[in-house]
């Protein structure tokens, strides 16, 4: 059979298409060949001060419960952070004990630890200027604290996720008590600290950080009965990716942390000041 | 015969001469007085005065007067304090109530204790409440300590009438 000749129409049309074609395909291998010599993205520049670790994109906040949390602000300085004063359990005690900050700015005693509960008020902790065993009231009726930094949640835990009322209600016993003592010092809950994936203390350290997440949830509802009482996220900035304790900030035992990890607390306590006038 | 008749009618006689005389104990000291005797004997070691604070036992409601002694520091559990009631009636109730609180008290803080001062809670797990007339005292205290505790409060509160 012959094959009809095409038409000049027909000519030119076939020879447009072969060309668009051949431009595309020389585009898209154009494409393909700067891709590949593009030099990689270059690592984020590291901060300067070696202590510090570039923050991590921190968790959403339910929309409820953001009016009680403390939003980001500039860094407050060292001047916003030495009015700041800690009490809580042995991860508090600690940032005396590792040399982050003065005696004076954490209330402890010889234990190094403690408890939320309804005598918690009246344990002792060591009069930052006396140094003598002290009601723990008796100092903050003293002292008048500025602002004041609570942790609690990991010691009795176990109690706690069972019944988060109860945690609720000890909570409630010891704001109710700094209030009575100091009634204008500015009290900020922070989030229970989260645990290692390998940790000493508890078996299954997965379900104990889902179990710090359920008291967690309830401090803004805790902060919201009062005046004067605020949270924040700190332990937000100690989690790893699956919302375990970063490796890099255990001290060992999978809950205590290193120095490097109360300096990113304090660095977020900064940035998260509380601005209104003191 | 005559012999065992005497031996029998002295027994029977020194048996009512006991019988009439009736251990009772004083209700005139403060609790404060007798807390003060034990830190003066030397009971508990170095302690802190958190006398008639009630916050201390929570929802457990204290209508007496007491004196609370506590460890100087968090690195022991020592523990007592002597409370004051109207009658013996009220210090039985209050006892029970008392003992109830001890027990739960151990049950919240034992894991806690455990982690951090394990060789301190045998001291709470063994804590006692003891009544002495209208007197109720809690030692949470070593078991020498604890039964020293008790048996000062009692020399001390001890009168004993005679019919």
């Amino acid at each position: 059979m012959k094959m009809r000749r095409w038409s000049i129409e027909e000519r030119s049309a076939g020879i447009f298409v072969l060309a668009l074609l051949f431009c595309s395909l020389f585009c898209f291998a154009l494409a393909m060949a700067i891709g590949k010599n593009e030099p990689e993205e270059s690592a984020p520049e590291q901060v300067q001060d070696k202590n510090i670790l570039p923050m991590q994109e921190l968790p959403r906040v339910s929309p409820a419960d953001a009016a009680y949390f403390l939003a980001a602000t500039q860094d407050a300085g060292l001047a916003y952070q030495n009015r700041l004063t800690f009490f809580g359990e042995s991860t508090t005690a600690h940032l005396k004990s590792r040399g982050v900050l003065p005696a004076s700015q954490v209330l402890a005693d010889e234990s190094g630890t403690k408890r939320l509960s309804a005598r918690l008020p009246f344990e002792s902790v060591r009069d930052p200027e006396s140094g003598k065993s002290t009601c723990f009231l008796e100092v903050i009726e003293k002292k008048k604290p500025a602002i004041l930094v609570l942790s609690f949640g990991l010691n009795g835990l176990l109690n706690y996720a069972k019944d988060t009322g109860l945690f609720k209600q000890d909570y409630n016993t010891l704001l109710d008590s700094i209030q009575s003592a100091s009634p204008d010092t500015k009290i900020i809950l922070q989030t229970v600290y989260p645990v290692a994936k390998e940790c000493d203390r508890f078996d299954d350290p997965t379900d104990t950080n889902r179990k710090i997440g359920m008291l967690n949830a309830a401090l803004p509802e805790i902060a919201s009965n009062y005046e004067n009482v605020l949270c924040v996220d700190t332990a937000s900035v100690l989690k790893d990716l699956d919302g375990s304790l970063d490796p890099a900030f255990d001290q060992g035992d999978g809950y205590h942390l290193t120095a490097s990890a109360y300096k990113r607390i304090l660095q977020y306590l900064r940035t998260h000041a509380w601005e209104e006038e003191l | 015969m005559k012999k065992a008749l005497a031996l029998l009618c002295l027994v029977a006689a020194s048996l009512l001469v006991f019988a009439a005389c009736k251990e009772s104990y004083r209700n005139d000291l403060t609790p404060y007085e007798l807390a003060d005797h034990l830190e003066t004997e030397g009971v508990g070691g170095l302690l802190r005065q958190m006398d008639d604070q009630v916050g201390f036992y929570g929802e457990l409601q204290i209508d007496s007067p007491f004196a609370l002694r506590l460890a100087e520091d968090g690195s022991n559990l020592d523990e007592f304090a002597v409370f004051s009631c109207e009658n013996e009636t009220q210090a039985k109730a209050l006892a029970k109530r008392l003992n109830d609180y001890l027990k739960e008290r151990y049950e919240k803080d034992r894991d806690w204790y455990l982690s951090y001062i394990p060789e301190e809670l045998p001291k709470l797990q063994r804590a006692e409440v003891k009544t002495f007339g209208n007197y109720v005292a809690y030692a949470i205290l070593s078991q020498n300590e604890r039964n020293r505790a008790f048996d000062l409060l009692h020399q001390k509160l001890l009168q004993i009438k005679t019919a």
